[in-house]
């Protein structure tokens, strides 16, 4: 794959690469050695890197930890706003996701995220956290379907596990 | 030792991405992106002096907006506006940045931008306003620059109005 194509589908892989090809360099003696801040400039390359992904990872985490106030905190009027706010954190996900991010996210991670988010704004609120699985119920693929209705997923299984107590 | 990346990113963006585009030139040099490297390295820079702009002209708006329409119930909306530009232009603000800064540009800007801003029952745009900004860079960065502020300071600019106690001094 060329760089072009490479930034623009994979840009966490083009950063890597060009990160090596800088660290090769810093290490090689040459006039240029003293004129890079090769400390900073490795740093912004690598940022720049993962900013797309971070961007990305925190949509979604928002995405879940407003579904899960909601499913934990159903009748309040707060829900109506966290709903359109679910719809807009998925849409924009949903336009920022690129395929080559699948093994980079987290899904895990993002579920404990949303999990701690929730909890502590409920918390506060003297609500509490709905029964949810400790392992993200969702993957990749669910993230990404235009169709994707956390709220729906987690009212089925909460009510699930509920019965099952 | 702290670097010029700490101190002026503006002139450290620029001299690393000058740098960096010569060593592409150079042989012996491992097969790597560079030009875009270089480009994003420029990009560090442009995008402090991007958000000191947008935070002065975010204040040049509001100030444009309270002038044309004085009584909005908007006044505290407009000043927490204004006074979140000054804090983003003053964090990236650098000796560097300040020199680039043309602030009647982004007086004009931010004329055009205050326009679509008032609402409809403002009756014309008030005659007098300047096509040159008429605030220096200090006084917008001033820590006692206030919404209100800045919006007295252009009636006493560009009208006769001014303020009863200077005219109890005047008189």
């Amino acid at each position: 794959m060329d760089f072009d194509t490479l930034y623009a589908e994979d840009v966490e892989t083009w950063a890597e690469l060009q990160v090596d090809a800088l660290r090769r360099l810093a290490a090689t003696p040459g006039s240029w050695a003293n004129i890079i801040d090769w400390e900073n400039v490795l740093e912004e390359i690598e940022s720049l890197g993962s900013e797309q992904r971070r961007a990305v990872e925190s949509l979604l985490e928002n995405a879940l930890a407003h579904a899960l106030k909601v499913v934990g905190d159903p009748n309040s009027l707060s829900t109506e706003q966290w709903k359109k706010e679910i719809a807009r954190f998925l849409r924009q996900a949903r336009k920022k996701i690129k395929p080559a991010m699948r093994s980079r996210i987290d899904i895990e991670e993002i579920w404990q995220n949303a999990c701690e988010q929730a909890s502590d704004t409920l918390e506060a609120f003297d609500r509490t956290l709905p029964d949810v699985p400790q392992r993200c119920p969702f993957s990749f693929d669910d993230l990404l379907d235009a169709d994707f209705d956390p709220l729906r997923d987690l009212r089925l299984l909460a009510a699930k596990r509920t019965s099952r107590q | 030792m702290k670097s010029l990346y700490d101190t002026d990113i503006l002139r450290w963006s620029e001299e690393q991405a000058a740098a960096l585009r010569m060593l592409a030139d150079a042989d012996s040099i491992p097969s790597a992106d560079w030009d875009r490297v270089a480009s994003a390295i420029e990009d560090v820079g442009r995008s402090a002096l991007a958000h000191v702009e947008d935070g002065l002209r975010a204040m040049l708006v509001q100030a444009i907006a309270g002038y044309c329409d004085p009584d909005s119930l908007l006044r505290h909306e407009r000043n927490r506006r204004a006074r979140s530009g000054q804090n983003e232009a003053e964090r990236d603000l650098t000796p560097t940045i300040r020199g680039r800064l043309d602030l009647d540009r982004l007086w004009r800007e931010a004329f055009d931008q205050a326009m679509t801003e008032i609402p409809r029952r403002v009756f014309g745009v008030p005659p007098g306003i300047p096509r040159t900004c008429p605030f220096t860079l200090d006084e917008l960065l001033a820590d006692d620059f206030t919404y209100d502020r800045a919006v007295e300071r252009l009636y006493i600019l560009l009208t006769s109005w001014r303020p009863k106690a200077e005219k109890d001094r005047e008189r």
